[in-house]
């Protein structure tokens, strides 16, 4: 489950090549190769461990003003896969206590 | 044999065993005296257990004893093809076909099944030039591919290829059937239609589907390389895996997805492709 107050980064050892948009992640570990396609890239990209989930949805509907609603359901889908695939980490937002889920 | 930056030998106690695997690989041989190529790196040996049994050895160790003379050679076979292909540390290794027109060259991937051979053979057979149906390094900046070129495993003698190529079937002469294989060698298929090398110009990844509707697609460079990664068998000896090669392979190549039922369609797109 992904709250809106989550900060999601980069897992380590993921490698990301961006391709004309899109990108494609690569686990070192794992050896798990993800296609993101250009709205995912853009999501990967807001992901710095800095934003919270809901500051990532308003950067979004800022350059996407009509489609606010479906921004919201596709960043959290978006970092909920890639979360479950190991692509990314997640920390919550209780002060001064990060926790990895 | 070589292959990219390796050699592989086999000796054989028994000569009679030589005689189908120098069919099969006799395109695969290294000039010894090319001083440019790599010191022997792999060796393996078939000696005589007994009067029926014969053991396949790589160094000390046993790969396999067998009275059965078809999986021996199955075996040997395999094992050269792991050989070469796994432990270059210098090339992209893909598990594909490779083709050319002129000097354009044609990289077909999929898995097993989805009808590499089938379809190299049908291009061969129109007048693409043949380079492998097994493996196909390309070097790390793109700039050439290199084929495997042992003869064409036709795992299923299919309809398609009864109709499209009946010569294959009457070419007995070119053709070695081992455990219901039959390895087909291109040149007989079609005269000097062998080529070692090219230049990568695109990349396919085909499926045949009985049910699916037919077509063809261009590839972003993300999805081509999402489709390529997988194909990679030497990825462990490479830098990174070899993920930004690859990617990198990806940006300068266009690649295509086929879903085709008919083996004279999916020729005709690729030919398309491939042939400026």
């Amino acid at each position: 489950m992904i709250d809106d107050g989550d900060r999601p980064r980069p897992a380590p050892d993921v490698e990301i090549d961006v391709l004309d948009g899109e990108a494609v992640v690569f686990h070192l570990a794992t050896l798990q190769i993800l296609h993101l396609n250009r709205s995912a890239a853009l999501i990967w990209h807001l992901c710095n461990g800095r934003r919270t989930v809901t500051e990532i949805c308003s950067v979004l509907a800022d350059a996407y003003p009509d489609e606010a609603t479906q921004i919201a359901l596709d960043v959290a889908r978006t970092v909920r896969v890639l979360q479950e695939k190991g692509a990314l980490v997640v920390a919550s937002k209780e002060a001064g206590d990060s926790v990895i889920r | 044999m070589s292959f990219a930056d390796r050699v592989v030998s086999v000796t054989f106690d028994d000569a009679s065993l030589a005689v189908p695997i120098s069919r099969i690989l006799r395109h695969c041989s290294v000039d010894i005296s090319d001083t440019s190529r790599p010191a022997q790196e792999s060796t393996f040996q078939v000696v005589t257990a007994d009067s029926s049994t014969r053991r396949l050895l790589s160094g000390d160790e046993v790969i396999t004893e067998t009275v059965n003379v078809a999986d021996l050679i199955e075996r040997l076979i395999y094992a050269v093809t792991v050989a070469l292909g796994t432990s270059s540390h210098s090339s992209l290794v893909f598990h594909a076909a490779g083709l050319a027109s002129s000097d354009r060259g044609l990289l077909l991937c999929g898995e097993s099944g989805c009808g590499k051979s089938t379809l190299t053979t049908t291009l061969v057979d129109v007048g693409l030039d043949f380079l492998s149906d097994e493996l196909v390094a390309i070097s790390t900046d793109g700039a050439q591919m290199e084929g495997f070129p042992r003869a064409i495993a036709l795992k299923d003698v299919s309809p398609f290829v009864n109709r499209i190529c009946p010569r294959v079937l009457r070419l007995r002469t070119a053709t070695t059937t081992i455990g219901g294989v039959i390895y087909l060698d291109p040149d007989a298929l079609r005269s000097s239609s062998l080529r070692r090398r090219a230049t990568p110009a695109a990349l396919a990844f085909p499926r045949y589907s009985a049910v699916d509707s037919p077509k063809i697609r261009s590839l972003s460079p993300a999805e081509t390389a999402f489709l390529l990664l997988p194909r990679l068998v030497n990825s462990q000896n490479l830098l990174g895996h070899g993920f930004r090669a690859v990617t990198s392979l990806a940006r300068r190549v266009p690649g295509f997805r086929l879903v085709y039922r008919d083996l004279a369609q999916a020729s005709g797109w690729l030919t398309q492709i491939i042939i400026p």
